[in-house]
């Protein structure tokens, strides 16, 4: 029997009473079946335990205390499990398609969560609770590929559950539904052979700090997720620790909490402008320091501070979408990690080991139109090579690189979900 | 190669109708002014060869010292579509933007010929408070490379008014084709020299883009684009391109700029298009055109499936704007005095001879001087190319984007 961490759940449909449906578990990653107690789903749960199955009770209130009462594990507190979790993808709402005010259509995602998780509990596993969408939405492979994707690089865990159609398809023994399941097991089994990437460490010269609670939370979770969007890498940081926290490698800060900070934080970021970073407050900095640099920026106060900038909002609380864009263009895309072409509506995150043998660049494309251009994706440093890591892969495959601007082009093949780009070789920085 | 055309064709290749043609420009049929364009071969962008072809470009035109020493240099940089699309994995610069190469080694003969400023000018379709540097920077170039090369090197955003706060009015002389005048950054005003530099590549609408087309950028989004008046502090540009007003006219410019001058004029994007370029080329005058045929695309002149990347190797450079596009033209193999509905302007009027039109240059290769190697030898044959994607693509114009419309 494994242990909770390295549990890999599939919520086993209610609707699901054939233990010989448990016959798709062969050759699928999956060891924990995560249930919604009914009692026609005891001899599931016998079987699934008899099999070296973990059996755990999901579901409101009662149906976890049912579950329990009939033999189910309940969740180990090792395990969080998301449930305001969302599914992956472009967001709609009605007939129309969100989008930003650049046009950018809006993404639903769930890796800031995963992100932030890992920095609040990192020693705990997260499991997304998140269901496909039910009727009148059609839910294709690319998007169950996507869901998986969209947990696993950011080291989460779905807790894959099936739509109305595919439940159906595989209890038939439909051929395509089969095909669609073995997709979709293969690449929750990709992401589990690559768990080590996900304790990698993120790259990113931009440090956003807050408690991420009320009355911040809103505002500090979109900025992270707004960043994100904008391939904007960043790191966190918590204002309870970031006081004590090593601030090297960081070149901007981001501190918009409501109220003051500690008299320490408030030392220790103004050290950080002094010396050269650019320091992005909230309006509960309250305090003007050095001299405006005579910016006309609409949303920002810009002054001069030693050899750095102190850039204060103007309004309470700043939106979110600004702050990101305003961090970026204040600091400048001289500090990318990765820039990106040909995807339009798509998530990356680019990790690497602290002594940088180790790189890793992911992308996530949600999407639909598009999606068969080739892409390219440009790391500032220079490596002696790259490979691809491909969906449902069992190794990578090599990868053309051409330098480029001082750093290196990944030439990529379209991305229509997922790609996982290892940059051989620790860089030669061009910066 | 066609240089003639019958007065009844040069009718049809203008609507149809001499009252589209202002009387008073209609003078300079025949006497629209000439200069000499030089032509070279260059087969990369390596500063190395680059550097001595251009600066020996420059020196049969009489030399770049006698057009920007001590002087203030606008480059209309050519920045189509958004900065993140490439064609396949090329950098834009090989495809559809002109090489940041080549603009680098013009603003160092610049320098070495003793311009005082050179400004970098180009409407981006990107925030007020974004940088247009950090616009370059998106697309993988480096503004650092400007920056050292060239004495007092600006950026400007050209579709907000910046810190003129306020739009220069570029009035067309002779009362313009379909605006009197345009409402411009500016920078396009604030200049001794004024520089466009492009690359020759098909155009869907107007037929061919090259050092003429790009002028077209000039108006700003803030006040002629798709965005345009819909955000009260025009500092988020969305809809980046001009189809609602320029192209289809189906509303008037904002923030003050003139409305067109005869609303009842057809709504024909194929009609409007070539007469406010036109126009343009006359409402700011070019110094120096410079247009990059190392390598380009063709089919579209933003990256599509059906674009093929090319590499002609040549580079035109000439300071007559007109004269030069014709030279380029040609070089397409393509007739710069075709009328409407031929090859290549199949759905507009050719903005060349509207240009002549007004006295802007000619676009009669019999009375352009070629320095260099003749149109012959540098000809790189676009045309075949389109006739391919055509038979390929019955349905549409180039095979690509732009459905035929009779």
């Amino acid at each position: 029997m494994s242990t909770p961490a390295s549990w890999i759940p599939l919520r086993w449909p209610s609707a699901w009473t054939d233990p010989a449906l448990l016959g798709l578990l062969q050759g699928a990653p999956f060891n924990c079946l995560a249930m919604e107690w009914n009692p026609a789903q005891a001899p599931i749960a016998a079987r699934a335990r008899e099999a070296g199955l973990s059996v755990v009770a999901m579901g409101n209130e009662a149906q976890r205390s049912a579950g329990a009462a009939n033999g189910l594990d309940p969740l180990p507190d090792l395990l969080l499990a998301a449930t305001d979790s969302v599914w992956p993808g472009i967001a709609n709402q009605g007939n129309a398609t969100e989008s930003g005010p650049t046009a950018n259509p809006w993404i639903d995602s769930n890796g800031w969560f995963l992100r932030l998780t890992k920095v609040r509990s990192p020693e705990k596993t997260v499991w997304l609770t998140f269901e496909p969408p039910g009727a009148p939405h059609v839910v294709l492979l690319d998007a169950y590929l996507r869901a998986v994707a969209d947990t696993g690089v950011w080291g989460g865990r779905w807790v894959v559950s099936l739509d109305a159609d595919l439940q159906g398809g595989l209890a038939r023994g439909d051929t395509k539904a089969l095909a669609s399941w073995k997709a979709i097991a293969g690449a929750v089994g990709f992401f589990e052979r690559r768990r080590v990437w996900s304790a990698l460490e993120p790259l990113g010269v931009v440090g956003v700090i807050s408690d991420f609670a009320k009355p911040n939370e809103s505002t500090s979770e979109e900025i992270l997720n707004l960043m994100g969007r904008r391939s904007l890498a960043y790191r966190i940081l918590k204002t309870s620790t970031a006081a004590t926290a090593s601030l090297a490698g960081f070149e901007a800060l981001v501190y918009v909490d409501e109220g003051a900070p500690t008299p320490a934080l408030r030392r220790k970021l103004l050290a950080f402008a002094n010396q050269g970073g650019l320091l992005v407050v909230g309006t509960g900095w309250n305090r003007a320091q050095g001299k405006p640099m005579g910016l006309e920026h609409p949303r920002m106060d810009v002054h001069r501070v030693g050899k750095g900038r102190l850039a204060i909002c103007k309004s309470s609380p700043p939106d979110p979408f600004m702050i990101a864009r305003d961090v970026h263009m204040l600091l400048s895309r001289t500090y990318d990690v990765a820039r990106f072409f040909n995807l339009s509506a798509f998530l990356s995150y680019c990790a690497a080991s602290p002594d940088r043998t180790q790189e890793v660049v992911q992308i996530v494309s949600f999407a639909i139109r598009f999606a068969n251009d080739v892409a390219t994706a440009w790391v500032p440093g220079k490596y002696a090579s790259a490979r691809l890591w491909s969906l449902g892969s069992e190794g990578p495959s090599p990868i053309e690189t051409v330098p480029e601007n001082g750093g290196t082009s990944v030439l990529l093949p379209p991305v229509p979900v997922y790609a996982g780009i290892e940059l051989v070789g620790r860089p030669v920085e061009s910066r | 190669m066609p240089n003639a055309i019958s007065r009844r064709e040069l009718l049809a290749g203008l609507g149809g109708s001499s009252l589209l043609i202002p009387r008073a420009a209609s003078a300079f049929i025949g006497t629209a002014p000439v200069a000499p364009v030089a032509t070279a071969r260059c087969r990369t962008y390596n500063p190395s060869e680059l550097a001595p072809v251009l600066d020996g470009m420059f020196d049969k035109l009489g030399g770049l010292g006698r057009l920007v020493k001590g002087k203030t240099v606008a480059i209309k940089l050519n920045f189509n579509g958004g900065p993140t699309v490439r064609l396949g994995h090329l950098p834009l610069g090989d495809t559809h933007w002109p090489h940041p190469d080549l603009l680098a080694v013009t603003m160092h003969l610049m320098a070495r010929a003793g311009v005082y400023r050179v400004r970098l000018v180009e409407g981006a379709a990107a925030p007020r408070t974004d940088p247009f540097e950090e616009h370059m920077m998106d697309a993988n170039w480096d503004p650092w490379q400007f920056l050292r090369v060239a004495p007092r090197v600006e950026f400007e955003n050209t579709n907000y008014t910046n810190a003129a706060k306020k739009f220069t009015r570029l009035t067309v002389p002779n009362g313009g084709l379909l605006f009197t005048a345009y409402d411009v950054n500016h920078s396009y005003a604030d200049c001794d020299v004024f520089v466009t530099i492009a690359k020759y590549k098909d155009h869907p609408t107007t037929g061919v883009s090259t050092v003429m087309k790009n002028l077209f950028g000039l108006t700003p989004l803030t006040a002629y684009g798709n965005g345009a008046g819909k955000w009260e502090d025009n500092d988020l540009v969305y809809g980046n391109d001009r189809i609602q007003i320029l192209h289809r006219g189906s509303r008037q410019p904002a923030m003050g700029a003139l409305p067109e001058l005869d609303p009842k004029s057809p709504r024909d994007d194929g009609y409007r298009v070539p007469r406010i370029i036109a126009d343009l080329t006359a409402a700011r005058p070019v110094h120096l055109a410079i247009l990059d045929g190392v390598k380009t695309m063709a089919g579209a002149q933003t990256p599509d499936p059906w674009c093929t990347p090319v590499e002609p190797g040549v580079l035109i450079v000439g300071t007559n704007v007109v004269n030069t596009a014709a030279v380029a033209v040609a070089a397409m193999n393509y007739d710069p005095r075709a009328p409407k509905g031929a090859v290549p302007f199949e759905r507009s009027d050719n903005k060349l001879l509207l240009a002549e039109q007004l006295g802007v240059g000619s676009a009669d290769l019999s009375r352009i001087e070629v320095i260099g190697p003749s149109i012959k030898e540098v000809m790189f044959d676009f045309r075949a190319l389109r006739e391919k994607r055509r038979a390929e693509r019955p349905n549409r114009l180039y095979g690509g984007r732009g459905t035929i419309q009779n």
